[in-house]
């Protein structure tokens, strides 16, 4: 076990080193010059030429890779451009926010999805399962700001139920953090739950078509079981890889459902970054997403290794 | 490195492919099981078909006919009448600083539709050539090809076009450049994945026939056969294009003002979100819905019809399951009704 | 042909689908019996109804199927049942075994757990109990280190080995009747033997009745007490495997006895029946395997009708008491082997 995980660290090294370098990358890619930015707008030629040696961007390109490489990995992020706030501050501030909001978008859609996807694949091609599979198709389309903007105005401005901005953490009480979480979660789960119900019904209806069922009902089992528990379990292979897609489509729906419910997290943050072309906070914020998939990414592989015996 | 990606597949089969079994956003109605009820969801997948054709259609002719169709100018304001409700002069009402809504939005289809097309062609361009040369040359050169590809497919979308764009800088074109770098390794991963079923199928036919696979007959090959699902995989990319572009112009990092756009259009009404009138955050949104909704189902639709792997696996499972003495599940409702 | 002392007593049972092509009859009226303990063999090829009849007795025909006629199992009638009383009628009074052990059984499941499973399900007995029956069985079915065994997946154990595991599931609930379809099929010619010697010796001890469906008459000479041959949804044949063997009565099973290969016999010697099975929508109107038959005549094509030559003996063919049909082997030959 020990060995699967660090194969498999091993084997994301170069990935991540790539990903890393694309992030670097960034700010050397457009038009902005970055001494030009950090000097600040008034600042003269030779100005901008110090702060552009102070910076080391004199340097051949490979050789400031190496530097900021160096630094992230000692866990120096750098400085905001705006502000001095440092990135990794920055960063340890906004991640437990939007890593609350994710964990409960993840956790309703998969507590949702997984059983509306079986009841449409054991209704299949039923009003039922038409019906589902309609809705999993609008779920997906609907942009999840514009379900925001209306959840608003229904749920919090009209009926006053949800407070309509702002955020509270666990730390501030659970009630509270209930209160501001249930909104945008929900919202953010929207594709989600599309996304999962869909997958997990496909899987199902291969997984009832299978031998064993037949065999299973031969046995003379309850067909509740025979759906939840050993249809279940055959396609959770599926369900497992569903849900290392939508972490990645969930962090980043984050950014845009962050900004309708000014939700002080780190999505919010990077738009913000991105406006005044703040490279370093925007790296920084690009890395922890690279890093946290790349993560979750390495659970999932092991969870396949778990939960199904027949791979190696 | 990534756990089996649904939207991913490299994994060569017969000849042609329909290259992922899942995808994100379509349907996945293939998996369907037939019975004598399976009447109901052919039936619905047709009219479905037609009704997404139509609507695009509406979108396309009004994004190009925009000028005419729209009553006022959509950047004139008007600030004596602001936030006002649908009249007659402005069915929609106005905005923040009196614009014609209505005009607005006809314009904002144009922004759209652009913004997709871009995308989708920037990824295009990118990955068929990327992916043809991983998949043809093979060896090291897919390895890291491939290896890079996965790299970028370990960034959240959004997030990396938000990268992309800040180093751009905002603005339309800028914006859906940015989200179609994000797609191209998708449609890289595509391509190879067409170029290695290619050269699997030629090398075992090769192998039954006498004479030998030459590389202009690889090449040959596999344009004809990656055209299906390459568009397909266009079609898919161009809603997810097109709700990129909303969210990006949402976020003021796409379109920029004055320019009419859907996603800027609720970003400003959101501001002003207990003042303005209801229709006017509901039109733009039920716009993108509706044309997301479309392009997708349009999508499902050619993969069906366009692979005939698909459809003779459809037509074969409807005549099974009424001759079959096979297992049970070849209808999965309720096997459990006494005979 | 009903007698209450049977266990098993099916009349008449017609098996149809509807097609784009008109009705469709996969089994027409079938009756045949199974007393308690008894070993009966349904013989014939692929399409002819064999499968479809053994799924019947458990009421695991596809729902497109239309069952009709009666199947009464230890006093119930299996047709028309509820579901509940359908479930609890499976696994328990009776069983079936499938063809291809490794896609039939669970594969993210052990096969220990697959066998409690079963026990479970008809009995409230506590997980444990139902572990110690389970490794019982599975010593009973010849695994060796049942115990360990318990705990692993169908991908870790060998063809025959898996087969025996269906078996242990087939019998946990000590069953009336057990339905075995093809059983041996998928397995090495070598392990076919000792799994065909299992199911006879577990059917004795235990007092199981068996059904068990094959297209190879060798299986049921093996195996059988008594055999029906199946042809185009009907069963043509019907009595004990050393009549069968000897002299038939039909000319299809005496044709399916031809096609043994056997020492002695070249392969080119060895005699086929021409031609293939019709499609149900397309059987012909009287004898159904007129078209293949070497002795046809004018009148078989018009008419068919079942005939009773004694107790437990009957056939369709209405010239069975003019042809000399050969079996496999002459009398003398069998007494000879059988005294070994």
């Amino acid at each position: 076990m020990l060995r699967l995980v660090i194969t498999r660290l091993a084997a994301a090294v170069p990935t991540l080193l790539f990903a890393t370098f694309v992030v670097f990358g960034l700010q050397h890619v457009g038009s902005a010059d970055p001494a030009a930015l950090v000097a600040g707008e008034n600042a003269s030629t030779e100005r901008i030429a110090e702060v552009r040696e102070q910076l080391g961007l004199n340097d051949p390109l490979v050789v400031q890779y190496g530097k900021w490489l160096g630094d992230v990995l000692t866990g120096d992020l750098g400085r905001s451009i705006v502000g001095t706030e440092p990135v990794a501050t920055t960063i340890g501030r906004t991640l437990p926010i939007s890593l609350q909001l994710v964990l409960a978008a993840l956790l309703i859609s998969v507590v949702v999805g997984i059983p509306l996807g079986t009841l449409a694949a054991i209704r299949a091609s039923r009003p039922t399962d038409v019906a589902l599979t309609s809705a999993s198709a609008v779920g997906v389309s609907i942009p999840n700001f514009w379900l925001g903007l209306v959840v608003i105005n229904v749920l919090a401005i009209n009926w006053q139920i949800f407070p309509a901005r702002g955020f509270a953490t666990i730390g501030d009480g659970i009630g509270e953090a209930i209160r501001h979480t249930v909104l945008p979660a929900f919202v953010l789960s929207t594709s989600g739950i599309a996304i999962v119900t869909r997958q997990v019904r496909g899987a199902m209806i291969e997984a009832l078509n299978a031998a064993s069922v037949r065999t299973h009902l031969a046995k003379g089992l309850p067909w509740r079981h025979i759906v939840w528990k050993y249809a279940l379990r055959n396609s959770a292979v599926t369900i497992l890889t569903v849900i290392g897609l939508l972490v990645n489509t969930t962090l980043g729906a984050t950014v845009v459902v962050e900004a309708v419910f000014a939700i002080p997290g780190m999505g919010t943050r990077v738009v913000t970054a991105a406006r005044s072309r703040d490279f370093p906070v925007i790296q920084g914020v690009v890395l922890t997403y690279v890093v946290i998939v790349l993560l979750v990414n390495l659970l999932i592989d092991i969870a396949y290794r778990i939960i199904d015996p027949r791979i190696q | 490195m990534n756990p089996k990606d649904p939207l991913e597949s490299d994994v060569p089969g017969p000849l042609p492919t329909a290259p992922f079994k899942t995808e994100q956003l379509s349907n996945g109605t293939s998996t369907s099981p037939s019975s004598g009820l399976a009447r109901l969801d052919w039936l619905w997948a047709d009219t479905r078909a037609k009704l997404a054709l139509a609507w695009i259609v509406v979108v396309v002719f009004v994004a190009i006919f925009a000028a005419l169709l729209a009553p006022a100018d959509p950047i004139e304001q008007d600030l004596r009448n602001v936030l006002g409700g649908p009249s007659w002069d402005h069915l929609l009402g106005t905005d923040d600083i009196g614009r014609d809504y209505f005009s607005r939005l006809l314009y904002g289809a144009r922004v759209s539709m652009f913004g997709s097309f871009l995308a989708v062609a920037v990824s295009m361009v990118l990955g068929i050539p990327v992916g043809l040369l991983a998949g043809y040359v093979g060896g090291h050169t897919d390895n890291i090809l491939m290896r890079m590809v996965d790299a970028i497919l370990g960034f959240p979308g959004i997030v990396l076009a938000i990268g992309i764009v800040a180093a751009l800088g905002p603005g339309l074109t800028n914006a859906m450049v940015a989200v179609g770098l994000t797609f191209f390794p998708s449609v890289a991963r595509l391509m190879r994945g067409q170029v290695l079923a290619t050269k699997n199928h030629l090398y075992v036919e090769a192998a039954e026939q006498f004479g030998s696979t030459t590389r202009r007959t690889i090449l040959r090959h596999i344009l004809p056969n990656a055209v299906q699902p390459i568009i397909v995989q266009a079609t898919l990319l161009l809603a997810v294009a097109f709700l990129a572009e909303a969210a990006l112009s949402f976020l003021g990092l796409g379109a920029q003002p004055p320019t009419a756009s859907w996603g800027g259009m609720l970003s400003r009404s959101s501001q002003f979100l207990e003042a303005s009138p209801s229709v006017q955050i509901f039109a733009p949104g039920l716009a993108i819905t509706l044309t997301v909704l479309a392009v997708t189902s349009l999508g499902d639709s050619l993969r069906d019809s366009l692979d005939p792997v698909v459809g003779t696996e459809r037509r074969l499972r409807r005549a099974i399951a009424k001759v079959s003495k096979g297992a049970v599940a070849s209808g999965v409702e309720s096997p459990e009704r006494p005979t | 042909m009903s007698n209450d002392a049977n266990l098993l007593t099916v009349s008449d049972l017609t098996i149809s689908f509807r097609t784009p092509r008109g009705v469709a009859e996969a089994v027409s009226g079938s009756s045949f019996t199974i007393a308690a303990g008894e070993r009966v063999g349904i013989v014939g090829e692929s399409g002819s109804g064999k499968s479809l009849t053994g799924l019947a007795l458990l009421g695991l025909t596809p729902p497109a199927a239309e069952v009709s006629g009666s199947i009464e199992l230890a006093g119930r009638q299996v047709l028309g049942l509820s579901r509940n009383d359908l479930r609890k009628l499976r696994g328990e009074q009776v069983s079936m075994i499938f063809q291809e052990p490794m896609t039939a059984l669970d594969p993210v499941f052990t096969v220990g757990e697959q066998i409690s499973a079963t026990f479970r399900a008809h009995h409230g007995v506590s997980r444990a109990e139902a572990r110690e029956r389970a490794i019982d069985l599975l010593a009973e079915v010849g695994i060796p280190e049942p115990k360990r065994r318990y705990r692993e997946f169908p991908h870790q154990l060998s063809g025959g080995m898996r087969q025996r595991v269906m078996i242990a599931m087939a019998l946990v609930c000590e069953p009336r009747l057990i339905v075995a379809d093809e059983p041996t099929t998928a397995l090495d010619v070598t392990i076919q033997a000792q799994v065909l010697d299992l199911i006879v010796e577990l059917s004795e001890v235990h007092g199981t009745a068996v059904l068990l469906i094959t297209h190879d008459f060798g299986v049921v000479a093996e195996t059988c007490e008594r055999v029906m041959t199946m042809y185009a949804g009907q069963i043509i044949e019907q009595c004990s495997v050393d009549e069968a063997l000897e002299a038939p009565r039909h000319p299809y099973t005496s044709g399916l006895l031809s096609a043994i290969p056997r020492p002695g016999v070249r392969a080119e010697d060895l005699r086929t029946i021409p031609g293939r099975v019709p499609q149900p929508v397309d059987f012909p109107v009287g004898c159904r395997f007129a078209p293949r038959c070497d002795h046809a005549e004018e009148a078989c094509t018009t008419t068919q009708q079942l005939l009773d030559l004694g107790p437990g003996r009957w056939v369709r063919c209405r010239r069975h008491d003019e042809l000399q049909l050969s079996g496999t082997v002459p009398a003398v030959e069998l007494e000879a082997h059988e005294a070994e």
